[in-house]
């Protein structure tokens, strides 16, 4: 194999961005390892999160570059293409979301919202007490949390394979490879 | 960097309270769930949803002789009450 290109640091997460993926992180793992379920700050951190989700749709119409939709949304030829991309060994060509990074990030805020609704829905005298509807919150929050443990560990594999900071990058917005 | 966010999240995992009190109690010596129902509604409740908690005590959703909603935490072998939200 030749040398790699050498790629230079490019700057892709806006502040908002940012400040949206770690306090989302932050209100993930408290409501499901901290506060009691069923608690009121278990259900104020739930809708925070639920609002954090709705904000960052609303960057994604509106917000920079790599934040918007249009810069990302996997639509089936991103993900045909990413996907021989990725079989004939490419170097990854985009410096957003890839397409597959991109189902994820729609997974995990489809699941920020369906836990926040059926959270919500608790609380309600027409479903409260519903065993289904806990058992269902209960399935989603767990699979939220699968999806986010693989969100992570796709963060370092990926990174690895190509040679990118990606998790320091969502901390700084910088892309810095090496 | 990543290792101590780690053992982090693996610490507040293991320190997490199970929601709700813990009765130790053997299940042979728990009431039977009909005669628990009855006592209960006895009492002047209706329960929605019966279950045995995380903490294997018996807990009821459902609402007061006022109508308003309870979620309660019984003790499994003398019915006590224990907590209520």
């Amino acid at each position: 194999m030749g040398p790699r290109p050498i790629r230079r640091a490019v700057a892709v997460w806006d502040p908002v961005v940012r400040l949206f993926h770690w306090s989302l992180v932050g209100c993930v793992l408290s409501n499901q390892f901290v506060l009691e379920a069923g608690e009121p700050p278990h259900e104020w951190v739930g809708y925070t999160a639920a609002v954090l989700v709705a904000l960052r749709l609303l960057w994604g119409v509106v917000g920079t570059r790599h934040a918007r939709f249009a810069d990302w949304f996997p639509t089936p030829a991103r993900l045909r293409a990413h996907g021989r991309g990725w079989r004939r060994g490419e170097p990854d060509g985009h410096p957003g979301h890839n397409p597959v990074g991109a189902l994820m990030m729609l997974l995990l805020m489809a699941l920020v919202l369906a836990l926040g609704l059926t959270g919500w829905m608790q609380g309600t005298d027409r479903y409260f007490g519903e065993a289904w509807l806990m058992a269902l919150h209960e399935w989603l929050a767990r699979t939220l949390l699968a999806a986010a443990g693989l969100h992570a560990a796709a963060a370092l594999v990926v990174g690895r394979r190509e040679r990118v900071r990606l998790v320091r990058a969502m901390v700084t917005g910088v892309k810095e490879y090496y | 960097m990543k290792h101590p966010a780690i053992a982090l999240v693996f610490a507040l995992a293991a320190g997490a309270a199970a929601a709700g009190p813990t009765c130790n109690v053997a299940q042979d010596k728990w009431m039977k769930e009909a005669d628990f129902r009855a006592m209960v509604e006895k009492q002047g409740y209706r329960i929605k949803t019966f279950k045995v908690s995380s903490g294997k005590c018996y807990e009821i959703y459902g609402t007061d002789r006022a109508g308003q909603k309870v979620e309660i935490y019984f003790d499994p072998q003398t019915g006590a009450e224990l907590q209520r939200k």
